[in-house]
Protein backbone atom coordinates (compact mmCIF):
# COMPACT_ATOMS: atom_id res chain seq x y z
CA UNK A 1 0.00 0.00 0.00
CA UNK A 2 2.63 2.48 1.08
CA UNK A 3 4.73 1.51 -1.95
CA UNK A 4 1.82 2.41 -4.19
CA UNK A 5 1.37 5.75 -2.51
CA UNK A 6 5.07 6.32 -2.84
CA UNK A 7 5.01 5.52 -6.54
CA UNK A 8 2.04 7.79 -7.06
CA UNK A 9 3.96 10.57 -5.32
CA UNK A 10 6.97 9.83 -7.47
CA UNK A 11 4.87 9.97 -10.60
CA UNK A 12 3.35 13.24 -9.48
CA UNK A 13 6.81 14.61 -8.80
CA UNK A 14 8.00 13.70 -12.28
CA UNK A 15 4.91 15.35 -13.78
CA UNK A 16 5.68 18.40 -11.68
CA UNK A 17 2.39 18.05 -9.83
CA UNK A 18 3.62 16.89 -6.44
CA UNK A 19 2.65 18.86 -3.37
CA UNK A 20 5.04 19.42 -0.50
CA UNK A 21 3.89 16.36 1.41
CA UNK A 22 4.52 14.12 -1.55
CA UNK A 23 7.89 15.66 -2.23
CA UNK A 24 8.89 15.03 1.38
CA UNK A 25 7.67 11.46 1.18
CA UNK A 26 9.80 10.82 -1.88
CA UNK A 27 12.83 12.50 -0.38
CA UNK A 28 12.50 10.42 2.77
CA UNK A 29 12.48 7.22 0.78
CA UNK A 30 15.09 8.34 -1.72
CA UNK A 31 17.71 5.91 -0.44
CA UNK A 32 15.49 3.01 -1.48
CA UNK A 33 17.05 1.34 -4.56
CA UNK A 34 13.64 0.23 -5.78
CA UNK A 35 12.34 3.77 -5.75
CA UNK A 36 15.41 4.94 -7.62
CA UNK A 37 14.87 2.28 -10.23
CA UNK A 38 11.24 3.42 -10.56
CA UNK A 39 12.41 7.01 -10.89
CA UNK A 40 14.65 6.01 -13.74
CA UNK A 41 11.94 3.88 -15.41
CA UNK A 42 9.32 6.59 -15.14
CA UNK A 43 11.64 9.05 -16.75
CA UNK A 44 12.34 6.61 -19.55
CA UNK A 45 8.62 6.03 -20.06
CA UNK A 46 7.93 9.73 -20.02
CA UNK A 47 10.69 10.36 -22.54
CA UNK A 48 9.34 7.67 -24.84
CA UNK A 49 5.77 8.99 -24.59
CA UNK A 50 6.84 12.55 -25.26
CA UNK A 51 9.20 11.40 -27.98
CA UNK A 52 12.15 12.97 -26.24
CA UNK A 53 15.78 11.94 -26.12
CA UNK A 54 16.70 10.21 -22.90
CA UNK A 55 20.29 9.60 -21.94
CA UNK A 56 19.91 6.76 -19.52
CA UNK A 57 22.30 5.52 -16.88
CA UNK A 58 24.20 8.71 -16.48
CA UNK A 59 24.97 8.89 -12.80
CA UNK A 60 26.55 12.11 -11.76
CA UNK A 61 25.50 12.22 -8.14
CA UNK A 62 28.41 10.29 -6.68
CA UNK A 63 30.93 12.40 -8.54
CA UNK A 64 29.14 15.58 -7.58
CA UNK A 65 29.06 14.58 -3.93
CA UNK A 66 32.75 13.72 -4.04
CA UNK A 67 33.53 17.06 -5.67
CA UNK A 68 31.51 18.88 -3.02
CA UNK A 69 33.44 17.07 -0.32
CA UNK A 70 36.76 18.06 -1.85
CA UNK A 71 35.67 21.66 -2.05
CA UNK A 72 37.49 23.73 0.62
CA UNK A 73 35.34 25.22 3.32
CA UNK A 74 35.94 28.91 3.10
CA UNK A 75 35.27 30.76 6.27
CA UNK A 76 33.32 33.89 5.80
CA UNK A 77 35.51 36.57 7.16
CA UNK A 78 34.34 39.87 8.42
CA UNK A 79 36.48 42.84 9.03
CA UNK A 80 37.35 44.09 12.42
CA UNK A 81 35.65 47.42 12.11
CA UNK A 82 33.12 46.55 14.79
CA UNK A 83 35.67 47.46 17.43
CA UNK A 84 36.37 50.90 16.11
CA UNK A 85 33.51 52.64 17.78
CA UNK A 86 33.89 56.36 17.65
CA UNK A 87 32.27 58.59 20.23
CA UNK A 88 29.46 59.25 17.81
CA UNK A 89 28.93 55.52 17.55
CA UNK A 90 28.76 55.27 21.31
CA UNK A 91 25.82 57.66 21.38
CA UNK A 92 24.12 55.50 18.82
CA UNK A 93 24.90 52.43 20.87
CA UNK A 94 23.42 54.00 23.99
CA UNK A 95 20.27 54.90 22.09
CA UNK A 96 19.81 51.36 20.85
CA UNK A 97 20.40 49.62 24.16
CA UNK A 98 16.74 48.73 24.54
CA UNK A 99 16.65 47.19 21.10
CA UNK A 100 19.82 45.30 21.83
CA UNK A 101 18.43 43.89 25.06
CA UNK A 102 15.25 42.74 23.37
CA UNK A 103 16.62 41.41 20.13
CA UNK A 104 20.33 41.11 20.76
CA UNK A 105 20.30 38.27 23.24
CA UNK A 106 18.52 36.02 20.83
CA UNK A 107 20.77 36.99 17.94
CA UNK A 108 23.90 36.58 20.04
CA UNK A 109 22.87 33.11 21.15
CA UNK A 110 22.17 32.14 17.57
CA UNK A 111 25.56 33.43 16.61
CA UNK A 112 27.33 31.28 19.17
CA UNK A 113 25.21 28.33 18.20
CA UNK A 114 26.17 28.74 14.57
CA UNK A 115 29.81 29.12 15.48
CA UNK A 116 29.71 25.93 17.50
CA UNK A 117 27.97 24.11 14.70
CA UNK A 118 30.64 25.34 12.36
CA UNK A 119 33.37 24.06 14.63
CA UNK A 120 31.80 20.65 15.03
CA UNK A 121 31.29 20.45 11.31
CA UNK A 122 34.90 21.22 10.61
CA UNK A 123 36.06 18.62 13.11
CA UNK A 124 33.85 15.97 11.59
CA UNK A 125 34.35 16.94 8.00
CA UNK A 126 37.29 14.69 7.38
CA UNK A 127 37.04 12.92 4.04
CA UNK A 128 35.86 9.76 5.75
CA UNK A 129 32.33 10.77 4.72
CA UNK A 130 30.77 8.40 2.25
CA UNK A 131 28.89 10.28 -0.45
CA UNK A 132 26.44 7.41 -0.93
CA UNK A 133 25.27 7.69 2.65
CA UNK A 134 23.72 11.05 1.95
CA UNK A 135 19.92 10.88 1.57
CA UNK A 136 19.75 13.54 -1.13
CA UNK A 137 21.00 11.55 -4.10
CA UNK A 138 17.75 11.23 -5.95
CA UNK A 139 19.24 10.85 -9.39
CA UNK A 140 21.65 8.16 -8.36
CA UNK A 141 20.29 4.71 -9.08
CA UNK A 142 23.59 2.88 -9.38
CA UNK A 143 25.58 4.64 -6.71
CA UNK A 144 26.44 1.36 -5.10
CA UNK A 145 28.36 0.32 -8.21
CA UNK A 146 30.80 3.19 -8.03
CA UNK A 147 33.98 2.27 -6.21
CA UNK A 148 34.33 4.07 -2.92
CA UNK A 149 37.87 3.68 -1.58
CA UNK A 150 37.11 6.09 1.24
CA UNK A 151 36.07 3.54 3.82
CA UNK A 152 39.29 1.57 3.93
CA UNK A 153 41.37 4.73 3.68
CA UNK A 154 39.67 6.15 6.74
CA UNK A 155 41.35 3.83 9.21
CA UNK A 156 44.83 4.47 7.81
CA UNK A 157 44.16 8.15 7.85
CA UNK A 158 42.93 8.27 11.40
CA UNK A 159 45.94 6.46 12.76
CA UNK A 160 48.19 8.71 10.70
CA UNK A 161 46.52 11.75 12.22
CA UNK A 162 46.64 10.31 15.70
CA UNK A 163 50.39 10.07 15.41
CA UNK A 164 51.12 13.23 13.47
CA UNK A 165 48.75 15.91 14.69
CA UNK A 166 50.02 16.10 18.29
CA UNK A 167 53.59 16.17 17.09
CA UNK A 168 52.87 18.92 14.55
CA UNK A 169 50.94 20.97 17.10
CA UNK A 170 53.67 20.56 19.67
CA UNK A 171 56.41 21.47 17.26
CA UNK A 172 54.48 24.51 16.10
CA UNK A 173 53.94 25.66 19.69
CA UNK A 174 57.61 25.13 20.48
CA UNK A 175 58.95 27.08 17.57
CA UNK A 176 56.51 29.93 18.04
CA UNK A 177 58.04 32.98 19.55
CA UNK A 178 56.02 35.93 20.68
CA UNK A 179 58.48 38.30 22.24
CA UNK A 180 60.89 38.22 25.13
CA UNK A 181 58.52 39.44 27.78
CA UNK A 182 55.59 37.27 26.75
CA UNK A 183 57.39 33.93 26.73
CA UNK A 184 54.76 32.41 29.02
CA UNK A 185 52.22 32.17 26.22
CA UNK A 186 54.00 29.73 23.87
CA UNK A 187 55.09 27.72 26.91
CA UNK A 188 51.48 27.47 28.10
CA UNK A 189 50.34 26.48 24.62
CA UNK A 190 52.87 23.65 24.59
CA UNK A 191 52.00 22.51 28.10
CA UNK A 192 48.28 22.52 27.26
CA UNK A 193 48.91 19.98 24.49
CA UNK A 194 50.51 17.47 26.84
CA UNK A 195 47.27 16.46 28.50
CA UNK A 196 45.77 15.27 25.23
CA UNK B 1 24.17 82.24 32.85
CA UNK B 2 22.89 79.05 31.36
CA UNK B 3 24.49 79.82 28.04
CA UNK B 4 27.77 80.52 29.74
CA UNK B 5 27.75 77.16 31.49
CA UNK B 6 26.91 75.44 28.24
CA UNK B 7 29.65 77.23 26.36
CA UNK B 8 32.29 76.53 28.96
CA UNK B 9 31.36 72.88 29.22
CA UNK B 10 31.55 72.54 25.44
CA UNK B 11 34.93 74.24 25.51
CA UNK B 12 36.20 71.94 28.24
CA UNK B 13 34.85 68.92 26.43
CA UNK B 14 36.49 69.99 23.17
CA UNK B 15 39.80 70.60 24.91
CA UNK B 16 39.70 67.21 26.63
CA UNK B 17 38.73 65.11 23.61
CA UNK B 18 41.07 67.04 21.34
CA UNK B 19 43.87 66.29 23.75
CA UNK B 20 42.92 62.63 23.84
CA UNK B 21 42.91 62.32 20.06
CA UNK B 22 46.26 64.06 19.80
CA UNK B 23 47.75 61.94 22.56
CA UNK B 24 46.52 58.66 21.09
CA UNK B 25 49.35 58.12 18.59
CA UNK B 26 52.03 59.25 20.96
CA UNK B 27 50.75 56.96 23.66
CA UNK B 28 50.66 53.91 21.33
CA UNK B 29 54.27 54.52 20.35
CA UNK B 30 55.23 55.02 23.97
CA UNK B 31 53.61 51.78 25.02
CA UNK B 32 55.22 49.78 22.24
CA UNK B 33 58.57 51.34 23.10
CA UNK B 34 58.15 50.46 26.76
CA UNK B 35 57.06 46.93 25.84
CA UNK B 36 60.28 46.48 23.90
CA UNK B 37 62.43 47.78 26.72
CA UNK B 38 60.72 45.65 29.36
CA UNK B 39 61.47 42.55 27.30
CA UNK B 40 65.07 42.27 28.38
CA UNK B 41 65.33 44.07 31.70
CA UNK B 42 62.35 43.31 33.93
CA UNK B 43 62.45 40.60 36.61
CA UNK B 44 59.20 39.33 38.05
CA UNK B 45 57.37 36.47 39.66
CA UNK B 46 53.73 35.53 39.15
CA UNK B 47 51.01 33.01 38.41
CA UNK B 48 48.93 32.91 35.26
CA UNK B 49 46.05 30.99 33.70
CA UNK B 50 45.86 29.72 30.15
CA UNK B 51 42.52 29.01 28.54
CA UNK B 52 41.36 27.90 25.13
CA UNK B 53 38.45 25.77 23.99
CA UNK B 54 38.62 22.56 25.99
CA UNK B 55 41.64 23.52 28.07
CA UNK B 56 42.20 25.49 31.23
CA UNK B 57 45.52 25.36 33.08
CA UNK B 58 47.32 27.30 35.76
CA UNK B 59 51.04 28.04 35.88
CA UNK B 60 53.66 29.68 38.03
CA UNK B 61 56.43 31.69 36.49
CA UNK B 62 59.60 33.35 37.73
CA UNK B 63 61.85 35.45 35.62
CA UNK B 64 65.23 36.92 36.58
CA UNK B 65 67.20 39.41 34.63
CA UNK B 66 70.65 39.76 36.15
CA UNK B 67 72.80 42.87 35.96
CA UNK B 68 75.15 40.99 33.64
CA UNK B 69 72.34 40.57 31.14
CA UNK B 70 71.60 36.90 31.84
CA UNK B 71 67.91 36.03 31.64
CA UNK B 72 66.54 32.99 33.50
CA UNK B 73 62.91 31.89 33.31
CA UNK B 74 61.28 29.14 35.33
CA UNK B 75 57.84 27.74 34.51
CA UNK B 76 55.85 25.25 36.58
CA UNK B 77 52.38 23.94 35.81
CA UNK B 78 50.26 24.03 38.96
CA UNK B 79 47.42 21.72 37.96
CA UNK B 80 47.70 18.19 36.61
CA UNK B 81 51.20 16.98 35.76
CA UNK B 82 53.95 19.22 37.19
CA UNK B 83 55.48 20.25 33.88
CA UNK B 84 58.57 22.25 34.62
CA UNK B 85 60.87 24.17 32.30
CA UNK B 86 63.89 26.36 32.96
CA UNK B 87 65.20 28.54 30.22
CA UNK B 88 68.38 30.57 30.28
CA UNK B 89 69.02 33.24 27.68
CA UNK B 90 66.39 31.75 25.44
CA UNK B 91 67.78 28.20 25.60
CA UNK B 92 65.98 25.46 27.51
CA UNK B 93 68.44 24.19 30.11
CA UNK B 94 66.25 21.89 32.14
CA UNK B 95 62.89 20.24 31.63
CA UNK B 96 60.70 17.86 33.64
CA UNK B 97 60.86 14.19 32.69
CA UNK B 98 57.19 14.14 31.73
CA UNK B 99 57.71 16.26 28.64
CA UNK B 100 61.45 15.75 28.09
CA UNK B 101 60.97 13.25 25.29
CA UNK B 102 58.32 15.37 23.64
CA UNK B 103 60.48 18.45 23.33
CA UNK B 104 62.94 17.39 20.71
CA UNK B 105 64.74 20.57 20.01
CA UNK B 106 66.87 22.85 22.08
CA UNK B 107 65.47 25.88 20.33
CA UNK B 108 62.13 25.88 22.08
CA UNK B 109 60.17 29.11 22.14
CA UNK B 110 62.84 31.20 20.47
CA UNK B 111 62.76 34.82 21.53
CA UNK B 112 62.92 37.86 19.34
CA UNK B 113 62.31 41.53 19.78
CA UNK B 114 59.03 42.93 18.57
CA UNK B 115 59.56 44.54 15.18
CA UNK B 116 57.37 47.60 15.10
CA UNK B 117 57.38 48.45 11.39
CA UNK B 118 55.69 45.29 10.09
CA UNK B 119 53.27 45.44 13.02
CA UNK B 120 52.11 48.90 12.02
CA UNK B 121 51.75 47.80 8.44
CA UNK B 122 49.38 44.90 9.15
CA UNK B 123 47.70 45.97 12.39
CA UNK B 124 46.10 49.16 13.66
CA UNK B 125 47.35 49.58 17.21
CA UNK B 126 44.90 51.39 19.46
CA UNK B 127 45.00 52.15 23.17
CA UNK B 128 41.54 51.15 24.35
CA UNK B 129 41.86 52.41 27.90
CA UNK B 130 42.79 51.22 31.35
CA UNK B 131 41.69 48.33 33.52
CA UNK B 132 43.00 46.11 36.29
CA UNK B 133 44.66 42.73 35.89
CA UNK B 134 46.22 40.73 38.73
CA UNK B 135 45.51 43.64 41.04
CA UNK B 136 47.53 46.09 38.95
CA UNK B 137 46.59 48.91 36.63
CA UNK B 138 47.03 47.91 32.99
CA UNK B 139 46.74 49.73 29.69
CA UNK B 140 44.77 47.87 27.00
CA UNK B 141 46.33 47.76 23.54
CA UNK B 142 44.27 46.40 20.67
CA UNK B 143 46.13 45.06 17.64
CA UNK B 144 43.40 45.22 15.05
CA UNK B 145 44.31 43.49 11.75
CA UNK B 146 43.99 45.27 8.42
CA UNK B 147 42.91 42.17 6.53
CA UNK B 148 41.12 38.88 7.18
CA UNK B 149 44.27 36.75 7.35
CA UNK B 150 45.07 37.34 11.02
CA UNK B 151 43.25 37.56 14.32
CA UNK B 152 42.90 40.61 16.57
CA UNK B 153 44.95 40.57 19.77
CA UNK B 154 44.30 42.48 22.98
CA UNK B 155 47.40 43.05 25.08
CA UNK B 156 47.12 44.35 28.64
CA UNK B 157 50.37 45.99 29.72
CA UNK B 158 51.26 46.65 33.33
CA UNK B 159 51.28 50.42 33.90
CA UNK B 160 54.41 50.30 36.06
CA UNK B 161 56.59 47.73 34.24
CA UNK B 162 55.02 47.39 30.72
CA UNK B 163 55.03 43.60 31.11
CA UNK B 164 52.02 42.01 29.33
CA UNK B 165 49.73 40.72 32.09
CA UNK B 166 46.92 39.59 29.85
CA UNK B 167 46.84 38.55 26.22
CA UNK B 168 43.56 37.74 24.48
CA UNK B 169 43.28 36.29 21.01
CA UNK B 170 39.92 37.02 19.37
CA UNK B 171 38.36 35.87 16.15
CA UNK B 172 36.93 38.18 13.50
CA UNK B 173 33.63 38.30 15.37
CA UNK B 174 35.31 39.37 18.59
CA UNK B 175 34.80 35.99 20.27
CA UNK B 176 37.53 34.83 22.61
CA UNK B 177 39.78 32.10 21.21
CA UNK B 178 42.55 32.08 23.76
CA UNK B 179 43.32 33.70 27.10
CA UNK B 180 46.67 34.13 28.80
CA UNK B 181 46.26 36.07 32.02
CA UNK B 182 48.25 36.67 35.16
CA UNK B 183 46.27 36.30 38.37
CA UNK B 184 49.18 37.37 40.57
CA UNK B 185 52.16 39.45 39.57
CA UNK B 186 55.12 40.76 41.55
CA UNK B 187 57.97 42.75 39.96
CA UNK B 188 61.38 41.85 41.41
CA UNK B 189 64.54 43.91 41.75
CA UNK B 190 67.20 43.07 39.18
CA UNK B 191 69.68 41.41 41.55
CA UNK B 192 67.19 39.08 43.28
CA UNK B 193 68.47 35.93 41.59
CA UNK B 194 71.49 35.58 43.84
CA UNK B 195 69.35 35.83 46.95
CA UNK B 196 66.84 33.23 45.92
CA UNK B 197 69.17 30.73 44.27
CA UNK B 198 68.10 28.15 41.75
CA UNK B 199 64.37 27.46 41.91
CA UNK B 200 64.27 24.34 39.75
CA UNK B 201 63.20 21.11 41.47
CA UNK B 202 65.03 17.78 41.18
CA UNK B 203 62.45 16.59 38.66
CA UNK B 204 63.74 19.11 36.19
CA UNK B 205 66.30 17.23 34.11
CA UNK B 206 69.10 18.85 32.13
CA UNK B 207 68.37 18.89 28.42
CA UNK B 208 70.48 16.79 26.09
CA UNK B 209 72.16 18.67 23.34
CA UNK B 210 70.73 19.24 19.90
CA UNK B 211 68.67 16.55 18.29
CA UNK B 212 67.86 18.80 15.43
CA UNK B 213 69.64 17.90 12.22
CA UNK B 214 72.73 19.92 11.65
CA UNK B 215 73.15 18.73 8.08
CA UNK B 216 70.09 19.97 6.22
CA UNK B 217 71.49 19.01 2.82
CA UNK B 218 71.49 15.35 3.65
CA UNK B 219 67.95 15.49 4.98
CA UNK B 220 66.88 17.48 1.95
CA UNK B 221 68.24 14.75 -0.29
CA UNK B 222 66.39 12.19 1.77
CA UNK B 223 63.20 14.19 1.28
CA UNK B 224 63.70 14.05 -2.46
CA UNK B 225 63.82 17.73 -3.14
CA UNK B 226 65.22 20.75 -1.38
CA UNK B 227 63.05 23.48 -2.87
CA UNK B 228 59.85 22.71 -0.99
CA UNK B 229 57.75 25.76 -0.32
CA UNK B 230 54.27 27.14 -0.56
CA UNK B 231 53.67 29.69 -3.28
CA UNK B 232 51.26 31.88 -1.34
CA UNK B 233 51.31 33.19 2.21
CA UNK B 234 49.12 35.99 3.57
CA UNK B 235 50.73 39.40 2.98
CA UNK B 236 53.15 40.39 5.72
CA UNK B 237 54.11 36.86 6.76
CA UNK B 238 57.82 36.18 6.25
CA UNK B 239 59.83 32.99 6.66
CA UNK B 240 61.53 33.02 10.04
CA UNK B 241 63.34 29.71 10.05
CA UNK B 242 63.17 26.31 8.50
CA UNK B 243 64.61 23.02 9.72
CA UNK B 244 64.56 19.26 9.22
CA UNK B 245 63.77 16.81 11.98
CA UNK B 246 63.48 13.03 12.08
CA UNK B 247 59.91 11.87 11.59
CA UNK B 248 57.85 10.51 14.49
CA UNK B 249 57.39 6.95 13.33
CA UNK B 250 59.30 6.30 10.14
CA UNK B 251 62.86 6.81 9.04
CA UNK B 252 62.02 9.89 7.02
CA UNK B 253 62.28 13.54 7.83
CA UNK B 254 59.92 16.39 8.44
CA UNK B 255 60.71 19.79 7.03
CA UNK B 256 59.14 22.60 8.98
CA UNK B 257 59.01 26.27 8.07
CA UNK B 258 57.85 29.00 10.43
CA UNK B 259 56.28 32.20 9.13
CA UNK B 260 55.36 35.27 11.16
CA UNK B 261 53.98 38.75 10.64
CA UNK B 262 55.48 39.94 13.92
CA UNK B 263 52.51 38.88 16.04
CA UNK B 264 50.83 35.80 14.53
CA UNK B 265 52.64 32.62 13.48
CA UNK B 266 52.05 29.59 11.38
CA UNK B 267 54.17 26.56 10.58
CA UNK B 268 54.20 24.52 7.38
CA UNK B 269 55.25 20.87 7.67
CA UNK B 270 56.26 18.68 4.74
CA UNK B 271 56.50 14.96 5.20
CA UNK B 272 56.92 12.09 2.78
CA UNK B 273 54.12 9.55 3.03
CA UNK B 274 54.69 5.98 1.98
CA UNK B 275 51.89 3.89 0.47
CA UNK B 276 49.25 5.61 2.53
CA UNK B 277 45.87 6.49 1.09
CA UNK B 278 45.62 9.78 2.92
CA UNK B 279 43.87 12.74 1.41
CA UNK B 280 44.09 15.37 4.12
CA UNK B 281 41.87 16.99 6.69
CA UNK B 282 41.05 20.09 8.64
CA UNK B 283 40.88 20.67 12.37
CA UNK B 284 40.44 23.57 14.71
CA UNK B 285 41.97 23.37 18.19
CA UNK B 286 40.91 26.55 19.96
CA UNK B 287 42.87 29.27 18.18
CA UNK B 288 45.00 26.86 16.15
CA UNK B 289 43.90 25.87 12.66
CA UNK B 290 45.32 22.68 11.14
CA UNK B 291 45.00 21.91 7.42
CA UNK B 292 46.54 18.83 5.84
CA UNK B 293 46.69 18.14 2.14
CA UNK B 294 48.32 15.48 0.05
CA UNK B 295 50.40 16.68 -2.88
CA UNK B 296 52.55 14.94 -5.45
CA UNK B 297 55.84 16.77 -5.69
CA UNK B 298 58.16 15.41 -8.36
CA UNK B 299 56.46 12.02 -8.15
CA UNK B 300 56.98 11.95 -4.38
CA UNK B 301 53.76 11.84 -2.34
CA UNK B 302 54.00 14.47 0.36
CA UNK B 303 51.68 15.53 3.13
CA UNK B 304 51.71 19.26 3.61
CA UNK B 305 50.27 20.48 6.91
CA UNK B 306 49.67 24.10 7.86
CA UNK B 307 49.39 24.75 11.62
CA UNK B 308 48.86 28.20 13.03
CA UNK B 309 46.91 30.79 14.97
CA UNK B 310 45.38 32.18 11.81
CA UNK B 311 41.86 31.87 10.35
CA UNK B 312 41.04 28.47 8.90
CA UNK B 313 40.34 29.92 5.45
CA UNK B 314 43.78 31.51 5.24
CA UNK B 315 45.47 28.29 6.37
CA UNK B 316 43.53 26.42 3.71
CA UNK B 317 44.61 28.84 1.03
CA UNK B 318 48.27 28.45 2.05
CA UNK B 319 47.99 24.67 1.85
CA UNK B 320 46.27 24.86 -1.53
CA UNK B 321 48.94 27.13 -2.95
CA UNK B 322 51.45 24.30 -3.14
CA UNK B 323 51.04 22.97 -6.64
CA UNK B 324 50.48 19.25 -7.00
CA UNK B 325 51.55 17.41 -10.11
CA UNK B 326 49.09 14.67 -9.23
CA UNK B 327 46.77 15.29 -12.16
CA UNK B 328 49.35 14.81 -14.88
CA UNK B 329 51.11 11.90 -13.19
CA UNK B 330 48.00 9.91 -12.40
CA UNK B 331 46.48 10.00 -15.85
Amino acid sequence: MSQDILKQSLSALIDNEADELELRRVLNASHDPELRASWSRYHLARAVMHNENYSAQVDLSANIMAAIDKEPILQASETKKARKISWLGRVAVAASVTLAVLGGVRFYNQDILQQDIMLTQTEHRLPAMTPAASPVVLASHNASNTPLPVAQAATGQESWYERRLPSYLRQHAQQTSVNKSESGLPYARTASLEGQ
Amino acid sequence: MRLKVLCSSVAIWAALTGGVFAAQDVSVEQWLQRLQEAQSTQSYQGAFVYERKGTFSTHEMTRFSSSTGQLTEHFLQLNGPAHEVVRTNGQVTCISAAIADKVNSIEVWPTHNIALDPLHQWYDVIVLGETRTAGRTTAVLLFSPNDQHRYPVELYLDQATAVPLRSLLLNERGQLLERFQFVQFQPLPADSEQKRGNTASINCLPVNTQQELTDPEWAATAMGRADLNVSWVPPGFVLQRSNYRPSVDNDGYVLSQVYSDGLAHFSVFYEKIHNLEIEGGRHQFGPTAVISRRVMHDRVPLMITVVGEIPLGSAERIALSMQSDQESKDD
